[in-house]
């Protein structure tokens, strides 16, 4: 970790914490399988490709400055939650950005139109938390 | 940020600091000079921590600030960053005491607390701007550390640190030393069990600080009724476990994990539940 700073750290879009398994649980293996990931996956992929079929680029990672603004519709209860995670130093600068394009995502994923409170409240907690606001 | 340089007949010049081994000839100074009017109480450890010192560092920061008390430190990484984000989290009543020339950030990664410290709270050196900073600058700073503080707290250090070189400054001085007690098979809390052993105060919970240096407890502010049922359901099973990974919550509680997501954002929005490295604690203040 040491070797990796703050702002390389942000720059990385999803950050989660992972666990190591017990044998128990790797036998199990319950949750989402692999076929019906790959389909809600390639769903999202095929709404962002279309969503930028006039501009060169094919997905949301990709989106800066102007195409956040004009793809990123997002709700007011949604916004509002994005000002209070930034004012409350939850969000950075540089993680609130790439915050809302994580959120675009997420709310693809769910095949919604708009970004509302809950994409954005999922898509916090993938943010880079080494700036020690947390 | 404008550099105000206090001399000891000025009034912001702090008396105390007169009458220390190698007296300060001069200050240089960023930000709010009142705060050197607080009673102030010094937040020290090691660089080196864990993310129970982080949480101890900057639960403590808060509640003091929160109580009026100017936190001082001295800007470095671990547990001195974390007080001082505590107490810009409190009143914002924090005091960082630096071993670099006033206008030189070091380490660079506190850059961000540099800034805010500066508008919010008080930087302080010895050392003018353009000052060339070298290793002997970091342990000689410590007095002043101690020299400006009633007490100090060490949260979290090992048995080479630092912040022990402050401990000792501070006893000599004739001020209180406290110490947070960590376990023992801990590498990084055994400075402090032996400032313990050694006769500093040893503090089982933050209040203890508190009333053995009479200050005020601020009123808690963890409204846990202002939580909806799930969120509740979230905070509950952290505040028994202590400590809480997103993995076993989501064990626990049995709630997907966008919606785990959500709730623990929330929470966190909320100031109930704090997270470092991973884990989420109950913002136990």
């Amino acid at each position: 970790m040491k070797k990796l700073s703050g702002p390389i750290m942000e720059r990385i879009d999803l950050h989660i914490y992972m666990e190591p398994l017990n044998y128990g649980e790797f036998l199990e293996s319950t949750g989402m399988g692999s076929k019906e990931m790959k389909d809600i996956i390639a769903n999202a992929r095929k709404i962002q490709k279309d969503r930028f079929r006039d501009f060169d680029i094919t997905l949301n990672s990709q989106m800066e400055g102007n195409l956040i603004e004009t793809f990123c519709n997002i709700d007011s209860a949604g916004k509002e939650m994005l000002r209070k995670a930034f004012e409350k130093h939850i969000l950075t600068p540089r993680t609130y950005q790439r915050t809302l394009k994580v959120s675009r995502t997420i709310a693809d994923m769910e095949g919604s139109e708009n970004i509302n409170s809950n994409h954005v409240m999922e898509g916090i907690q993938y943010r880079s938390r080494l700036n020690g606001y947390n | 940020m404008d550099i105000i340089r206090l001399t000891p007949s000025d009034e912001f010049f702090p008396q105390e600091l007169k009458t220390i081994t190698s007296p300060p000839k001069e200050l240089y100074c960023i930000g709010n000079l009142r705060l050197l009017k607080n009673r102030r109480i010094a937040v020290v450890g090691s660089r080196k921590c864990t993310a129970y010192g982080k949480t101890v560092s900057q639960s403590l920061g808060k509640k003091l600030s929160l109580s009026g008390i100017a936190v001082v430190s001295g800007l470095a990484r671990g547990i001195d960053r974390q007080a001082h984000i505590g107490a810009l989290e409190g009143i914002g009543s924090t005091i960082a005491v630096m071993a670099t020339g006033i206008d030189k950030c070091y380490p660079i990664s506190n850059r961000d607390l540099y800034e805010r410290i500066g508008k919010e709270g008080l930087l302080i050196s010895e050392n003018p701007p353009g000052y060339n900073c070298r290793r002997f600058d970091f342990p000689h700073r410590n007095r002043l550390i101690s020299g400006l503080s009633e007490g100090i707290v060490v949260v979290e250090a090992p048995l080479r640190s630092g912040s022990l070189i402050t401990a000792e400054k501070a006893a000599d001085q004739g001020k209180e030393v406290f110490a947070i007690p960590g376990n023992i098979t801990s590498f990084f809390s055994m400075g402090c069990n032996s400032l313990i052993r050694d006769g500093a105060k040893a503090v089982s919970v933050l209040n203890d600080v508190f009333l053995d240096m009479n200050i005020e407890i601020p009123e808690n502010v963890v409204k846990a009724e202002n939580l909806g049922k799930d969120e509740k359901i979230v905070y509950d099973i952290i505040n028994i476990r202590g400590e809480s990974t997103t993995e076993s919550l989501y064990k626990s509680t049995g709630f997907d994990h966008p919606k785990l997501s959500g709730i623990l954002t929330v929470l966190e929005m909320k100031g109930v539940i704090t997270s470092s490295m991973g884990k989420f604690f109950v913002e136990k203040i």
